[in-house]
């Protein structure tokens, strides 16, 4: 009676229409049970997120920033999942890397060199920003570094040892900032960092903090990560390192059999996606200015998903990133309004259901179904 | 192919009929302004309002939060389109953005209420030297020397010590119907972390308990965190084994009051009535209600007037509330006996840390340097103690009272996660 089967291949064109009537219909069912429910006017709620996420130049380069930093997480853990590497382990990289970051900006500001009010803010930074970076690449490379080596030697299981990781960078961080032993060297309240250098005696642009470009710090970060974005694509599409890890992905077996060292590939591909989740941990530490256990907010995992919805493909991290941004924080929006009267739960069932037809529908793109005409026969 | 522009034409005609659907409630808006500023001009303030919260509306400590931002707004007849309400913002960098993003779309206030949102707040102030930035729980408006950045807190300590007396009235009673003997005499209390402000708060209670029944001694275990349901529940289930008879809390969640009605052991609660989770074992509630302060600084902030820089709410103010007293549980002349201790309070009379009260080390105390402006390392740098008592909330709104006074015995501390 019903028959599925796996299509040949669809053209681009057929694709893209197909995600489009997904994203149609999900608004139409949004819309249907926001006004069961809730007996408002569905128009006003999808305004209020638009207005919450876009409204004016200020929220756009907020949201700017939120994009780009989900973006670059889930760039940073594209290679491995094209090598079929489980790493859920992004939320621990992003973390040490701002860790190690905030280290550098709190220590800094202790030594009598960043003290000295005759040196220029400019030269202090132009030493202190490469050392927080480079601070920050090496943890993030160390916490991809450990699961990928432990399984390339002892098969380990990536996915719980990722996991664990993010545990450990957590833990490692509440402590730093909350143990009362560090309290009186690191956090005066025992919860909270504050902002990083923010006393006027270091001058009034804090040190370590990443400069602001064209009248915005959002800038920068959305510079650097487009210039990451741009170079994934070229790395994973043409170079030779790509290719191998998208050999090693389809099978081990064909990768070591045509010659490619396929734990060398996994070590080395685990370092470069911990090591972009760092430089992710970088900016958001030095553009926030600080470092709570709550920085990164779950976003290692969010990205997971992106990267997924995506398949793997840079640009289209783009579109999803955006939509989830768009979605999360205009859901946040909604909740705000005491006009509208809903909380953040409800807003989170839109999210649910516009996902539930963005997941869904590449099922359509992947397979048809077929309805047989001579029913007797198919019984 | 045929069948393909069949499916996208359906979809069309789908989208269309959503359009035309959406269209109608939109004809609504447009008559809503007609209505609105018929209710507006006749006292309304014509004020843009921000409020932060760190949860949303399950948690106790927020919704008494929430429910005074509204009721104020609604008292001061802004109408819902001019206040905001942002929940689930984290103790972040979010919280500066949060308040920054309220101030630059029109708000001329902006509060936050909790402890972990005062850099940002103070981030955001310097930002918007225009917008009024008040911080509930915080320590550093006094010392950070901004006209905008404010703290704001209640002389809480003296609820509790009414809660107190409601619960040592019950031991009381407990004792003369033989339902407990003298050398029973111990409770409980389930408190957050070990800082001044929920030390303050037990010892407030403790000491009021002890104003009824002098015998009596306490023990504090803490969860370290202000809303963790198992660990309340459990932290309570420690004590009534340990042989406390009576439990008291200072966390948000319903894991003590719900362990207590278990146990069918008396439950004095925090921040709102629980007589729903305990309708056997609630006693009674104290809290802080939020909407003078809030009233207050909003009519200030839109008149242009000055908000001071710590401003602690009291028993006159309206701003420490007892909960409705669970006549079921309380014993008989509980009101009474509160009534009159709430009289001598606010007559001055009454001291709830008169240096008579309490003793540390065996010793009476007669001078205290407290942490009152905040540094690094916790420098004490206040003398507290004066006219016979410690004086809190008076050089600045936050707690500072954190002497570890005898009777009350700590199971453990807890100053972080």
């Amino acid at each position: 009676m019903l028959h599925i089967s796996k299509r040949a291949g669809l053209p681009a064109w057929k694709a893209w229409l197909i995600r489009g009537a997904a994203i149609l219909l999900a608004l139409v069912v949004c819309s249907v049970v926001t006004v069961i429910v809730t007996k408002l006017n569905p128009i006003v709620v999808f305004k209020t997120m638009f207005d919450g996420t876009f409204g004016s130049s200020r929220r756009v380069w907020v949201t700017v920033y939120r994009i780009v930093i989900l973006l670059g997480i889930s760039l940073a853990v594209t290679p491995a999942f094209k090598m079929r590497f489980w790493n859920i382990g992004a939320e621990g990289q992003v973390l040490v890397g701002a860790f190690a970051t905030a280290i550098c900006m709190f220590y800094a500001g202790k030594m009598p060199f960043f003290q000295n009010p005759n040196i220029s803010i400019a030269v202090k930074n132009l030493i202190l920003i490469p050392c927080m970076l480079i601070a920050s690449l090496l943890a993030g490379a160390l916490w991809g570094f450990l699961p990928a080596f432990f399984k390339s030697r002892w098969n380990t299981n990536e996915t719980l040892f990722t996991l664990m990781m993010n545990y450990v960078a957590l833990q490692l961080v509440k402590f730093m900032i909350a143990y009362r032993g560090f309290k009186y060297i690191w956090s005066p309240n025992g919860t909270v960092v504050g902002i990083l250098n923010s006393d006027a005696t270091l001058g009034s642009y804090g040190l370590g903090w990443l400069p602001e470009v064209g009248g915005s710090r959002y800038l920068l970060p959305a510079a650097v990560i487009g210039a990451v974005t741009i170079f994934l694509y070229v790395y994973l599409k043409y170079s030779k390192q790509g290719y191998e890890i998208a050999v090693v992905g389809e099978s081990e077996r064909t990768a070591s059999y045509s010659g490619i060292k396929v734990n060398r590939v996994i070590i080395r591909t685990m370092v470069l996606s911990g090591m972009l989740c760092g430089l992710v941990g970088f900016l958001l530490a030095g553009t926030d200015r600080t470092l709570t256990d709550t920085l990164v907010d779950g976003r290692g995992y969010t990205a997971v998903m992106v990267s997924w919805m995506s398949k793997f493909n840079p640009i289209g991290m783009i579109f999803s990133s955006l939509l989830i941004v768009f979605m999360q924080y205009g859901a946040k929006e909604v909740a705000s309004r005491p006009e509208l009267g809903l909380n953040h739960n409800f807003a989170d069932i839109l999210t649910g259901i516009i996902l539930f037809f963005i997941i869904g529908c590449e099922f359509f793109i992947n397979y048809q179904l077929q309805f047989s005409r001579n029913k007797k026969r198919g019984v | 192919m045929k069948k393909f522009f069949a499916i996208v034409l359906c979809l069309l005609m789908v989208a269309a009929l959503v359009a035309c659907t959406g269209n109608k409630p939109a004809d609504k808006p447009a008559e809503q302004p007609a209505e609105q500023p018929a209710e507006q001009p006749a006292e309304g303030l014509d004020i843009k309002v921000g409020f932060i919260c760190l949860h949303d509306e399950n948690s106790t400590y927020d919704l008494n939060f929430i429910n005074a931002a509204k009721g104020a707004c609604k008292s001061l007849g802004i109408p819902e389109s001019n206040y905001i309400i942002k929940t689930n913002i984290p103790e972040g960098q979010e919280c500066y953005e949060t308040a920054a993003d309220m101030a630059a779309s029109g708000c001329k206030i902006v509060f936050a209420d909790s402890f972990g949102h005062e850099d940002y707040m103070i981030q955001a102030a310097k930002e918007f030297p225009d917008v009024q930035f008040c911080h509930a729980t915080g320590t550093k408006a006094h010392t950070v020397n901004l006209p905008n950045y404010h703290n704001a807190f209640a002389a809480i300590y003296e609820g509790r010590y009414l809660a107190g007396i409601a619960a040592g009235m019950k031991l009381k009673e407990m004792l003369d119907t033989g339902k407990i003997t003298a050398d029973q005499l111990k409770i409980g209390y389930v408190g957050a972390f070990t800082y001044a402000e929920v030390v303050s708060g037990y010892t407030s209670f403790f000491l009021g308990v002890r104003s009824v029944v002098p015998e009596v001694t306490m023990e504090v275990t803490f969860t370290g965190s202000w809303y963790d349901e198992t660990a309340e529940k459990e932290g309570a289930m420690m004590l009534i084994n340990n042989g406390c008879v009576l439990i008291s809390q200072h966390a948000d969640s319903m894991g003590a009051p719900s362990a207590c009605e278990s146990m069918g052991v008396p439950n004095v609660s925090y921040n709102g009535s629980t007589v729903k989770v305990g309708p056997n074992t609630y006693i009674v509630s104290s809290r802080i209600n939020w909407e003078p302060y809030y009233e207050f600084a909003i009519k200030a902030a839109a008149n242009g007037e000055a908000i001071p820089a710590d401003w602690t709410g009291t028993i006159q103010t309206g701003s420490v509330e007892l909960f409705e007293l669970n006549d079921a549980v309380a014993a008989d002349g509980t009101q009474a006996a509160i009534d009159a201790a709430k009289a001598a309070l606010e007559a001055g009379t009454l001291h709830v840390f008169s240096t008579d009260a309490f003793t540390k080390d065996g010793e009476k105390l007669t001078s205290y340097l407290a942490d009152v402006d905040t540094d690094d390392a916790f420098t004490p740098d206040t003398e507290v103690i004066k006219d016979g008592y410690f004086h809190e909330s008076e050089f600045r709104s936050a707690p500072y009272f954190d002497i570890q006074i005898d009777g009350i015995t700590l199971l453990n501390v807890n100053f972080g996660e």
